[in-house]
């Protein structure tokens, strides 16, 4: 703890520098020169009752006496005076004549359109009223993206905020793929906390309606997110839906769209040409490759080309018939078949609908929506949703306010997706689907078409009929309703109750009907055929196969929370103390039928506990039983306060402090308990009296630090076992999970942030610039240990890591021009982040070693990015198509050697770069014309390297995966001066192959602009037009519209380069509301 | 002041559900986990075949043995950082091997050992206390027998004392360093383990997958034969066939399948009385890349049953198939009647009854041969002809089983003067009598972190 500290304190000179910039800065703008006017007025709100105002003018401040009544000095005439209170609307007002008596009304910033509110979940504050930093997206930006996702519509509204796209990290709290401002731990969960009008959202994201959200406040810094406690870590996400306003008549939304996009592009995907693909095939048939699985296994598939090849070898057909069929097959293409047999283009339907209104004493509003998407490969999915919510003003001073939520999503699989499809674990490039002898999927046709005298099951595989009897279909029903009571107990304080239950169905069908493969090879496989009677004795039942999982995830959460807000003077206190206590509970169940058929319904017994033979292999097997059951539950306490205390409403004196506590299994009570805590300072500088830069009427500084932290409920102190049955002995056992390890800890981050906002006279360009440093300290790593005491890992989890991120966010907002009819907006975000590991161990080799296959997944390293990759000095091909990389600094080929100095010395490596982009953001440009508006955002992600899709000879032979590259490959000498693919050459030499794909030159910058949409949409409104509408607005966009510039010169989408690259989305919808 | 006392009286009630929150967080997080405790849940740590039982004994002795060959080609293609186990170089690894595995399963019985220590025994739970123990220690002196044989030089009376063996990890108390103990004690607790553990364990076990007295005799039985002491594994030899003296007989029994199919021999068939299965380990000695010695083939005469249901022809070489597992690419490791047979044959041959021995092993080979065409019982001339044939018939009844190397190194160390040699493209690797490398390499990992002296 101390030493952290201590650490802290040593970077507190960036931010010492900053603030002490920004002073000199004032303090060389402030004018001394003699006031010689004054003027009088007074200042209240619309109700004439007097509030806490600063007035300023060019000769100073004044604060009104206790009727409002003011006197200001001026140094010249005409002067602007500004008013600001918080909470309030600045208002600027203009004088020119010292007799004039102002009378000054203020208005409730709140009652504005547009009026940003930051949603805590905890507490609704104006920004200006924290000093955390927290992006708010409204409506209208959630609107600008279109997709049935919610967090698919954050992207590029925020700064901070980064869609991962395509790491891969084992780590199930890793669903959502978001970071905010990078990483914050190693090997923890990596999701940020959503939150869902107050309440920690438990269910499946895709549930929430986009269209029910009001806005998102987006919690960056450990100030802002730490009353969330141990959880918040990774920052948080506060979705607040829709209510309906007090005293508001009924209004009616409407809101349909389609999104219909285009085909994938499989043919992007660089595969090599169809000959060359054959002629590798006939070579490698020729070498002997294919010999072991002939004789060994000679039932186990085998892909067309190898079957005519060994048919012409063993004299079954001849020279002639083979060249032809040869070139039949070079005519087929795999790729097109997938096109023409399993894709479509995809269709979402979004339909929603919301009532709301209110009366003097209640509010209400009800929504609902249907989603209908049919996916690329025609999977369907589709999803309900009702919303309704009501608030009622019961007695004086007690309020209730009560929500109901309700989804009910199915999704039922489509076609095969690419890549799915295999001839005997490898992937011919000239397959069709549709041919009418099926496919050799896993055995041979000559030995399928004879084996038991025909009286098994057909054992063939069909790909374009397997789809039509075998599917899986999930249905997903969640139900959410949570109780607000909010009693006034005096003035300025009132304690809120509230209470929340969550309660999630998932229920999956895997269904594979008596006509799938799936069924017919697993009565095949354990099917006895009796040589002499002729009988076919069944192990497994004929029929089809249903596999069932049920999963139900109830979640309660109940809160008492004490909310004082208090003007006394030019103090302003504002606080939260409250309690939570917060259970989840699962229940999962899940088992197996065969001989399942659906009409009439019905299902075979089978015996789960003998072995019997495997027709093909001879090698005994249990089916065993598959159903499984669990239970599982979380608990969690915590106790929790925010204090934000202002003084002259100029200094913001804030802090938080929390402690939770969970039921974490096998630990230690005291250890089931962490306290958190923040504080941070803010200083409204452009409201101290000396303070005179017209130019710049907003100008704000915050600092504040705070500490999060993060824990895995799946590490503990003392030895857990799980219990299960043995599947051969039938006798319960217990599996040992965790061993005792006492020394483990929760992991802590920390952060400090400082944050300048400001905004230009007129409201012409606001923002806001945050610098943060990120200092995550005991992360769970990996340590090695003596495996002699337990045998089952080399090493084990403890808090040894360490690792630190900084970066900074950047908002602009722009108001370009603004006319009658035209305007033009423009917002920026930019984001910078670089996440280092500190302090790792890696049993690997220190150093570069450890990121040389890096890039797509977390490589701690110490010293080094936590996303980085290294790689191989290149050193060109050699006379013989050898690729080249360095030995002791001279050019080799020995890649034993280079792998070995790589581990150790690692001085034939180079690194290449963070691999997770440096600089990320958005640039949204807004113009509006009239009723007519178009608003195009360009995402940028800059400094970062990716990896190059490359050929690997040993995907090429093992599993039949080519590359384009294949046909520029070394292959005669003086090839070496023109390329630098290497001949290919059988057997692989698995060392160069690997030195190769790792090699330098298979990395590339992944810097690029994304034209991420344009967007479309006509406004129409009654007071222009007569219609029943009180607003119509249609529109249409296209998402996803193409890469602007990209610096690598391969033409690879960089975020998308060894995957189908998504493609444009076209919309086209319209909203209106009565 | 009044407003303060309500809202004292207010904040105590909503507190009170709180006051109750170490029992809420006293809640179990998952009902399948337990802080194991309870007998069943000892017994279960044991009962966990994956960790004591399946594909997870000692393999490199079998990948050092010379039953089988690699053909040049899977030579070639097999992973260079193991290549030198197949010619008895010094090898490098780490995490992911034999010692591993058998270093989990002994946490598991040391584990079971500590924990059963704060269960008391009574009257009532005598029987599963004992059997717990019982299990613990015939796990461990499984384990510990079979990694010395690998990682250790083979029991010599003269040198044993200070040979090094392996490290005896008795307990698990993390914070003790490993050191390794001398050949001679790693034999002195295996012998220890077993002997305690027979007065524990019942006649039979519940199922094969667990220890019982029987197993624990076999197994004393093939120890004190690794240290030459042949009345003692006579004796125990003797008592574990008292409790199961039933061999397979190869014409027709209801544990066999077709002898020409690819899995001739039942699982847990009658011969079994302790199961476990081999690891991987390197797969030098897989079914597709390993051969069956051709010498080794060629002495099973055509009406040796053994000859069909051991083998099977990838023409020009042979493939082993004999498993007591009922999978091709599994090779059985327990503990069966038909070593217990050999053994008292070895050790009465040994101890001058020639005859004795003799009878012994035509007891065995009788239910092997074809009983079509008459058995001409093996003679043997003397105690060394005898002994000869024993030690012939040993290897071709028990190949593939985990066994050949020790035997190698017991019978080096009577003289026999063994010399393994290995042919690799025009390159000769022998491996001399008692010599150093025929201690295998222990794990890099594990000698870098503990410190302990390499082999």
């Amino acid at each position: 703890m101390a030493n952290m500290q201590f650490n802290y304190f040593g970077k507190m000179p960036i931010v010492l520098t900053c603030a002490l910039f920004v002073l000199g800065l004032l303090f060389t703008a402030q004018t001394s020169a003699q006031t010689k006017f004054s003027i009088k007025g007074r200042v209240t709100d619309l109700d004439g009752k007097r509030i806490t105002v600063s007035i300023r003018s060019s000769a100073g401040m004044a604060v009104p006496d206790a009727d409002g009544a003011f006197e200001i000095k001026l140094l010249k005439l005409s002067d602007t005076i500004w008013f600001s209170a918080v909470g309030y609307q600045r208002i600027y007002r203009l004088v020119k004549n010292e007799n004039e008596l102002l009378n000054v009304k203020m208005t409730e910033a709140i009652k504005e359109l547009n009026e940003v509110v930051v949603e805590t979940g905890y507490q609704t504050a104006k920004p200006n009223e924290i000093n955390g930093t927290v992006a708010v997206i409204d409506e209208k930006m959630l609107n600008e993206r279109s997709g049935t996702n919610i967090l698919d519509r954050l992207i590029g509204q925020s700064s901070g905020l980064l869609l991962n796209v395509g790491k891969s990290n084992g780590n199930p709290q890793n669903t959502t793929n978001l970071s905010v401002r990078g990483l914050g731990t190693i090997n923890g969960p990596l999701d940020p906390l959503i939150v869902l009008d107050g309440f920690i959202y438990e269910g499946n994201i895709a549930n929430i309606n986009p269209n029910d959200i009001e806005n998102v406040s987006i919690l960056k810094d450990a100030a802002a997110a730490s009353i969330w406690g141990a959880r918040a870590g990774n920052g948080v996400i506060v979705l607040t839906s829709k209510k309906g306003k007090l005293n508001q008549p009924l209004q009616l939304s409407v809101n349909v769209n389609y999104v219909w996009q285009e085909l994938p592009n499989i043919g992007l995907l660089n595969q090599m040409d169809n000959n060359d693909y054959i002629n590798v095939e006939r070579q490698l048939f020729d070498e002997g490759y294919f010999n072991n699985i002939i004789t060994q296994t000679p039932y186990a598939a085998l892909t067309p080309v190898v079957e005519l090849l060994s048919a012409l070898k063993n004299g079954q057909i001849n020279q002639a018939t083979a060249d032809r069929q040869l070139g039949l097959l070079a005519q087929g293409n795999t790729r097109q078949s997938y096109l023409d047999h399993f894709y479509t283009n995809a269709l979402t339907q979004q339909y929603s609908m919301n009532v709301r209104g209110g009366g003097a004493k209640n509010s209400y509003l009800f929504s609902a929506a249907y989603d209908r998407a049919k996916d690329e490969t025609y999977g369907m999915n589709n999803k309900v949703n009702f919303h309704f919510a009501n608030d009622f003003k019961l007695i004086r001073n007690l309020e209730l306010s009560t929500n109901i939520y309700y989804t009910n999503a199915v999704n039922k699989s489509g076609r095969p997706a690419y890549n799915t499809q295999t001839v005997g674990n490898r992937y011919p490039a000239y397959l069709n689907f549709a041919d009418p002898s099926g496919l050799a999927r896993s055995y041979r046709s000559a030995y399928t078409d004879t084996v038991a005298k025909g009286k098994f099951l057909d054992w063939k595989y069909y790909p374009t009929e397997e789809y039509k009897h075998s599917y899986s279909k999930t249905q997903n029903q969640e139900f959410f309703a949570n109780v607000g009571l909010k009693y006034q107990l005096m003035e300025g304080l009132n304690l809120q109750l509230s209470y929340q239950y969550q309660k999630q169905d998932l229920n999956t069908d895997n269904v594979s009907d008596e006509e799938s493969y799936a069924a017919r090879n697993l009565v095949n496989t354990y099917s006895q055929y009796n040589t002499s009677t002729g009988v076919v004795k069944y192990i497994v039942p004929r029929g089809g196969i249903m596999k069932q999982n049920f999963q139900t995830v109830s979640s309660q959460t109940a809160r008492a929370q004490f909310n004082f807000n208090k003007l006394i003077g030019v103090h302003s206190v504002n606080a939260i103390l409250g309690a939570e206590q917060r259970g989840a509970d699962t229940r999962a169940s899940a088992f197996s039928r065969y001989g399942y058929v659906a009409d009439p319904l019905n299902y075979g017994l089978v015996d789960v506990l003998n072995s019997y033979p495997q027709y093909l292999t001879g090698n005994f097997g249990e089916l065993g039983g598959d159903g499984a059951l669990s239970s599982t539950r979380y608990r969690f306490v915590s106790f929790y306060s925010n204090l934000a205390y202002t003084y002259k409403g100029r200094y913001i004196l804030s802090a938080s402090v929390r402690r939770d506590g969970s039921n974490i299994f096998g630990a230690n009570t005291n250890d089931k308990w962490k306290p958190l805590w923040s504080a941070g300072l803010g200083w409204k500088i452009a409201d101290e009296p000396f303070y005179d830069i017209p130019w710049l009427p907003v100008l704000r500084l915050s600092v504040n630090y705070g500490q999060s932290g993060n824990v895995d409920m799946s590490r503990t102190a003392l030895p857990v076992v799980s219990y299960a049955t043995q599947a051969v002995t039938q006798l319960p056992f217990t599996r040992i999970r965790t061993i005792n390890n006492p020394d483990l800890r929760w992991e802590q981050l920390s952060q400090v942030n400082v944050k300048l906002d400001f905004e230009l006279a007129t409201q012409r360009l606001n923002g806001s610039f945050a610098y943060y440093i990120k200092h995550g300290t005991d992360l769970y790593g990996n340590a090695p240990f003596d495996y002699t005491k337990w045998g089952s890992r080399s090493e084990l989890v403890v808090n040894v890591a360490d690792m630190k991120g900084r970066g900074f966010d950047l908002d602009l907002h722009s108001r370009n021009l603004s006319g009658k009819n035209w305007s033009w907006n423009t917002d920026l975000y930019v984001s910078y982040n670089l996440s280092k590991t500190q302090k790792y161990y890696n049993i690997t080799g220190a150093g570069l070693y450890g990121l040389i296959s890096g890039g797509d997944m977390i490589s701690p390293v110490e010293g080094w990015p936590l996303y980085a990759i290294a790689a191989y000095k290149w050193g060109g091909l050699d006379a013989n198509g050898n690729p080249q990389g360095y030995l002791n600094g001279e050019l080799s080929t020995n890649y034993n050697a280079m792998a070995a100095e790589a581990a150790t010395t690692g001085a034939n490596l180079q690194y290449m770069g963070n691999a997770s982009p440096l600089y990320f953001g958005s640039f949204i440009n807004t113009v509006k014309w009239k009723n007519l508006s178009l608003s195009i955002n360009v995402n940028y992600k800059l400094g970062y390297q990716v990896r190059k899709p490359a050929i690997s000879y040993d995907q090429l032979i093992n599993y039949g995966v080519g590359h384009i590259d294949f046909a520029n490959r070394w292959q005669k000498a003086g090839d070496e001066l023109k390329t630098n693919i290497p001949s290919f050459s059988y057997p692989n030499i698995a060392n160069r192959d690997a030195f190769f794909y790792n090699a330098a030159i298979n990395t590339m910058s992944g810097s690029h602009l994304r034209l991420d949409y344009i967007k479309l949409s006509y406004g129409l409104s009654t007071a222009q037009w007569k219609f029943p509408f009180r607003e119509l607005t249609l529109f249409t966009a296209v998402q996803n519209a193409g890469i602007l510039w990209r610096s690598n010169p391969y033409g690879y989408d960089p975020d998308y380069a060894r995957v189908i690259p998504p493609t444009r989305q076209f919309t086209f919808g319209l909203r209106a509301s009565f | 002041m009044k407003n303060s006392k309500q809202l004292l009286l207010i904040l105590g009630l909503f507190m009170l559900p709180f006051l109750g929150c170490k029992k809420y967080l006293d809640q179990k997080s998952n009902d399948s986990l337990v802080v194991p405790k309870s007998l069943t849940d000892i017994q279960g740590i044991l009962d966990d075949a994956a960790i004591i039982n399946l594909r997870v004994t000692p393999s490199y002795n079998e990948h050092s043995s010379d039953d089988f060959f690699m053909l040049p080609a899977s030579y070639a293609s097999y992973n260079p950082a193991f290549k030198p186990i197949y010619t008895w170089q010094p090898t490098v690894y780490n995490h992911g091997n034999d010692y591993a595995l058998g270093y989990n399963a002994i946490y598991n019985t040391n584990l079971s050992l500590d924990l059963l220590k704060a269960v008391e025994r009574n009257g009532v739970n005598a029987a599963p206390w004992d059997n717990i123990k019982g299990s613990a220690l015939f796990i461990r002196a499984y384990y510990f027998l079979m990694l010395t044989s690998q990682f250790g030089l083979a029991y010599d009376e003269a040198s044993s004392a200070q040979d090094l063996g392996i490290p005896l990890r008795l307990d698990t108390q993390f914070d003790k360093p490993s050191v390794r103990a001398t050949v001679a004690a790693c034999y002195q607790q295996v012998i220890d383990d077993l002997e305690t553990s027979v007065g524990l364990l019942p006649d039979y076990p519940q199922h094969l997958m667990r220890p019982s007295k029987g197993a624990a005799l076999a197994l004393l039985a093939r120890c004190y034969l690794y240290m030459h002491q042949y009345e003692l594994a006579l004796k125990y030899a003797e008592d574990a066939l008292l409790l199961n003296n039933k061999l397979i007989n190869y014409n027709g029994d209801p544990d066999l399948l077709a002898l020409t199919s690819t899995v001739p021999i039942k699982k847990f068939n009658k011969e079994t009385i302790w199961y476990a299965e081999m690891s991987g380990g390197f797969g030098a000695n897989s079914t597709t890349r390993a051969r069956v010695d051709t010498a080794l083939y060629l002495s099973y005469a055509n009406n040796d049953l053994r000859k069909t249901a051991y083998f099977r022809a990838i023409a020009p070489y042979q493939q082993f198939k004999g498993n007591y597992t009922a999978t091709a690419n599994i090779y059985f490791s327990g503990l069966a009647t038909d070593e217990l047979y050999i053994t008292r044959a070895e050790c009465k041959a040994f101890l001058n009854d020639v005859e004795g021995g003799m009878a012994d092993l035509n007891l065995l080979l009788k239910t092997r041969w074809r009983n079509t065409v008459a058995y001409v019982p093996l003679v043997g001339m003397d105690r060394i002809d005898a002994l000869n044939k024993i030690r012939s018939e040993r290897r071709k009844e028990l190949l593939y089983r985990g066994l050949r190397w020790e035997d190698i190194k017991r019978y080096n160390k009577e003289g026999a003067n063994l010399i393994l040699k290995r042919v690799i493209d025009g390159q000769t690797f022998t491996i001399l009598p008692n010599s150093r490398n025929y201690a295998l390499s222990l794990p890099d990992d594990v000698i870098r972190v503990s410190g302990m002296p390499q082999n």
